[in-house]
Formats: structure tokens, sequence, C-alpha cells
């Protein structure tokens, strides 16, 4: 399975590409929503993204997102976890929605499961 | 000056009740010195200021808000919209000492004492008359606003201009007392908003700023400990181990009072869907089997089959079973865990029942409170914020349902709560 993550901080960056080839999947890291979009012409199968990003706002990198490629799940993975912004990323349409800090073995296994599933989203803890 | 219950001719009487006709109507601070202009000549220039007052209720600075001369505004007049100190102002430490409400001068000329006045700059006549406040019963002496009239050349005044500048002045301050109230309690929601904003976005930058370095502290030594094929010593994974350990239990802290936080200024919003509740309860359970069975409690389940769909926000329901699920586990060293989720008539209603220290009788009323005693046993046990029940309580009621307990000391405890079926004719069937 191939993921993109766009994510600003470098040091998630890096955790997130150890629990990708932990769960033998291929990940593609992108720092902001400019080179994410880039990266979207290469069809991952799974998008991970944060919800804010330093260039465009994150729920309208969803919105933008499910317009280009309706098919790809999107997975938001953010510290900004407040009632409000999980609310506002499920009403732009994102897949799922994990709050940061996210476990490294829970994290994998649910890599693996959505390769499983093939799409659809499987619950995290 | 003239006796205020003198009869005035019919002229007079036409202009007093288009004055306070157009002062009860008058919208802003432009349209009340228009309002006062009726009972003027065309000669007058007209502005309305606005005292600022200190403690004690003596004015500090005075800003001149509207102006009017010849039926239009004066908007190159060079006191308009700005704040003047009144301790220089000749002619506010003469009106702070006069007693009556309205003052004429008839003839500024020669008259020294008034010389320093900006207000006054080539006036020959004035009448001032002061606003008093709408709460004048309890502070007399409060006056916050002026309504000055000046004429180029000094001229006597009519008993007319004199009864009628009388008789509007009371209606006019109430009116600019109203108008003040008003541009007050608008400020007041400006800023009240401003500061609803600012909260939020400090509690965003917090739960942030918090949250973000544990996938450094947390997933990272996670990811030592599990992603790496790498042999460590007994001791390094030991020390590994306990900065996995504290690292979620630093979570669990932030996680906690940022959702009490949130509850408590109402910013909690719940994402409602249709859900099998039965799911939800598995996968709770799921979750807290391993360590459960680690401490040889074995977890029970009786579900009812074919229950309804129900809206609730799956992830807070959840994290409520868990919280009531990882405390049974806590407070537990033998027998079973019994979890039930039953249909009863309206409502759906699920428990928890161990066979733990159980809860003393006046203990029983305050776990569901934010503020417990810290001293209590249960809350020494707990470890944590002890914020798990009272999140608990909020998100079941924020549902319109409830929560309760039943407990005997070293027999166990029950913990129950219920969730209203509702309509659910908009809910989609999830089978």
């Amino acid at each position: 399975m191939r993921i993109l993550y766009i994510d600003d901080d470098p040091i998630n960056r890096r955790i997130m590409h150890k629990i990708a080839r932990t769960a033998n999947c291929e990940l593609q890291g992108a720092a902001n929503v400019r080179e994410g979009l880039a990266r979207l012409a290469e069809k991952p199968d799974l998008i991970l993204t944060d919800a804010r990003l330093p260039d465009i706002n994150g729920l309208a990198l969803i919105r933008q997102i499910r317009q280009i490629s309706p098919a790809i799940p999107v997975v938001v993975v953010t510290a900004h976890a407040l009632s409000a912004d999980r609310q506002d990323c499920l009403e732009a349409g994102c897949t799922d929605y994990i709050a940061k800090p996210f476990h490294f073995e829970e994290m994998v296994a649910y890599l693996k499961r959505y390769e499983t599933n093939s799409g659809s989203p499987p619950s995290i803890a | 000056m003239p006796n205020k219950t003198t009869f005035p001719d019919s002229t007079a009487q036409d202009t007093l009740l288009k004055t306070h006709s157009a002062l009860i109507h008058a919208a802003d601070e432009q349209e009340i010195i228009a309002a006062l202009s009726l009972c003027t000549d065309d000669q007058a220039y007209l502005r309305l200021a606005y005292l600022d007052l200190d403690n004690l209720g003596n004015p500090t600075t005075m800003t001149v808000t509207a102006n009017w001369h010849r039926g239009s505004s004066w908007p190159t007049d060079p006191l308009l919209l700005r704040a003047l100190r009144t301790a220089t102002c000749p002619l506010i430490t003469m009106l702070t000492a006069e007693p009556d409400p309205v003052w004429f001068v008839e003839d500024l000329t020669g008259r020294e004492d008034l010389a320093g006045s900006s207000l006054l700059s080539g006036a020959g006549r004035l009448v001032a008359i002061k606003l008093f406040g709408v709460d004048q019963v309890e502070q007399p002496s409060r006056w916050h606003g002026i309504g000055l009239i000046t004429w180029l050349a000094p001229r006597p005044f009519t008993r007319e201009e004199r009864y009628l500048l009388i008789t509007v002045c009371e209606t006019a301050a109430a009116i600019v007392s109203h108008r003040r109230l008003y541009l007050q309690a608008q400020g007041n929601v400006r800023q009240l908003r401003r500061l609803d904003e600012l909260k939020t976005d400090f509690l965003r930058t917090v739960s942030h700023e918090l949250r973000s370095p544990l996938v450094g502290i947390l997933t990272g030594a996670e990811g030592i400990l599990h992603g790496s094929s790498d042999e460590f010593s007994m001791e390094t994974r030991q020390d590994l181990e306990d900065i996995v350990q504290s690292g979620r239990h630093l979570q669990g802290v932030i996680t906690d009072i940022l959702d009490m936080v949130q509850i408590e200024a109402g910013m909690l919003k719940l994402y409602k869907e249709p859900a099998n509740l039965a799911e939800v309860v598995q996968e709770a359970v799921q979750i807290t089997r391993t360590v459960a069975e680690g401490k040889g409690l074995p977890i029970i389940l009786d579900l009812d089959a074919e229950l309804p769909p129900i809206r609730i926000d799956k992830q807070r329901i959840r994290q409520v079973m868990l919280n009531l699920l990882s405390n049974a586990v806590k407070f537990s060293e033998q027998g079973t865990i019994g979890v039930t989720l039953h249909r009863e008539e309206t409502q759906l209603v699920f428990s928890v029942r161990d066979e733990g220290v159980g809860i003393p009788p006046e203990d029983q009323a305050i776990v569901f409170n934010q503020f417990r005693r810290l001293d209590s046993q249960v809350a020494r046990c707990a470890g944590g914020t002890g914020l798990g029940l009272p999140i608990s309580k909020r998100l079941v009621e924020l549902h319109q349902g409830q929560i309760w307990l039943t407990s005997q000391p070293n027999q166990g405890s029950t913990f129950s709560f219920s969730l209203p079926l509702g309509d659910n004719s908009d809910a989609h069937s999830i089978h």
C-alpha cells in the first residue's frame, strides 16, 4: 500500500515513516499542502494529513482532495484535537480522524487493517 | 431664569413638540444634535460631546461626537471626534460648578475666565446643556455629556429661547444617556465575543502544543521498543517502557483536562450519527480485555440481540464505556467483570459490574463531582486526574442520558448509563 503523509513536523514524518516501514507500506512525506497536492498525481492508496498546515488550511485541503480524487481515503492525524476541530474535519469529508499522539503499534495495526479492508476505515482507540 | 410653567405661544409649542418628537426618534448622535437644532435659529453651531468620568464622577476627557450647523453636519469641525482633556477646559470647570442643567452666556466678549476653551474659539454667545445620566437618583452629580450651542455674535436670549432649551434639556439628557448605555452594552458584547474567540484560540494552541511533542516522546519510544529488531538489555527495555507508560499517563491527563475545560466552556460538540451500540460496546471491551485478562479478570458480555440503531457520538460513548471498564479493572483484584446492554422501553442501558473494592456510601454521591475530595481512598488509588467519571457524566448528559451507580463496599460496584432511543426516523438501518 502506498501512503501520502502531509505534516509539517519532521519528527512526526520520521516516526510515521518507521510505522509505515513496520507495516510494510510505502510512505511519501510532504511538509506542506503544495508538496502534498503535487504528490497526489502519484495516486496514493491512503492519505494521512495534519489538519493545519503552514500554507493552506487543512479543511480546505480535505475538500480539495475530495474533489480531485474522491476515491482516496483521507485520514486526519492532528494535535488540533478539540471537539470542534474533529467535527470540522468530519464535516469537511475526511474518512477518519486520529488525535495525536498516535500509538506506534496501534498505527501499524491500523495501516495493516486499512490494506486488508481496502479503503474502509477500521476503528482506532 | 424664566418660569418654566409659563404657557408658550402656539409657535413655541409647535417647536417644542417637533423637538421632542425628533429627540425621541433620534437613532444616533447626529440625529440627537439635529433634533436639538430645531429649537435654535440657523446661525447656531451645535455640538454634542461625551464625557469620560473618573471614579469620583469628575470629567477627565470629553469627545465631540456630532455637530450641526444650518441643516447639515459640519465635517470640517476641528474638534469633531477628538478627545479633549477637560482639565484644561475652563468651560467644563465652570459647568461642573454650575447647579442648573442649562447655562446661558449672552456675551462672551471680555470673558477672560472662558477664553482658554477650544470649544468656544470664535464664539460670542453660548448655551450649554448638561446631560445627566438616567441613574441620577443614585448619582445626582454625574453628568456625562454636554450639548453646546454657540453663535458668532453676542445677543440676548429671548424668553422663548430660554423656555424651549430648558424644557427639552431633560428629554435630551435621557435620550443621550440611553444611547450611551446602548453603546456600552454593544461594546461589552463585542468584547465578550473577542474574549470567547481568544479563549478558543488559547485552548486550541494549548491542546496542540501539549499533544505534539508527545509524538516524539511517546510514539518515538514505542517505536524503539516495538518497531526495531534490535535486542535490548532488560534494563534498557524497562527504561523504554517507563517512558511509554509515563507518556501514556500524561496523554490521559491532557485529554481529560482539555475535555473537562471544553465541557465547562460549552465548547464540546458531539458528532452524532446512527450507530449500533452493541458494536461500540464490543470495541470498548476488546480494547480493555488484554489488561483485564492480564489481571485474571474475565469480561463476560451479555448484550441484547437486534437492538435498534441509536444516534450518538460513537467516539464519546466509547470513551465513557472505556472509562467505566478501566475503573472496573483498576479497582478489582478478583472475580469477573460483567458487561450488559439491554433495551428498556425507550432507552438502551449499559452496565459494568465488578467484584472489586466497592465504594463506601459517603463517596457514592461525590464520585461524579468534578472537585471530589482528593484524600478519598477512591481518588488515591485511581491516580490520574480523577476527571474520568465527571467527564463521563457530562458526556452521557449531553446525550440526554443518565448515569448512576450501585455499590457495596468489598463486594463490588455496578456503573450504568442510559441513552434515550429518541426519534430514529432519520436514522438509516445499520444492518
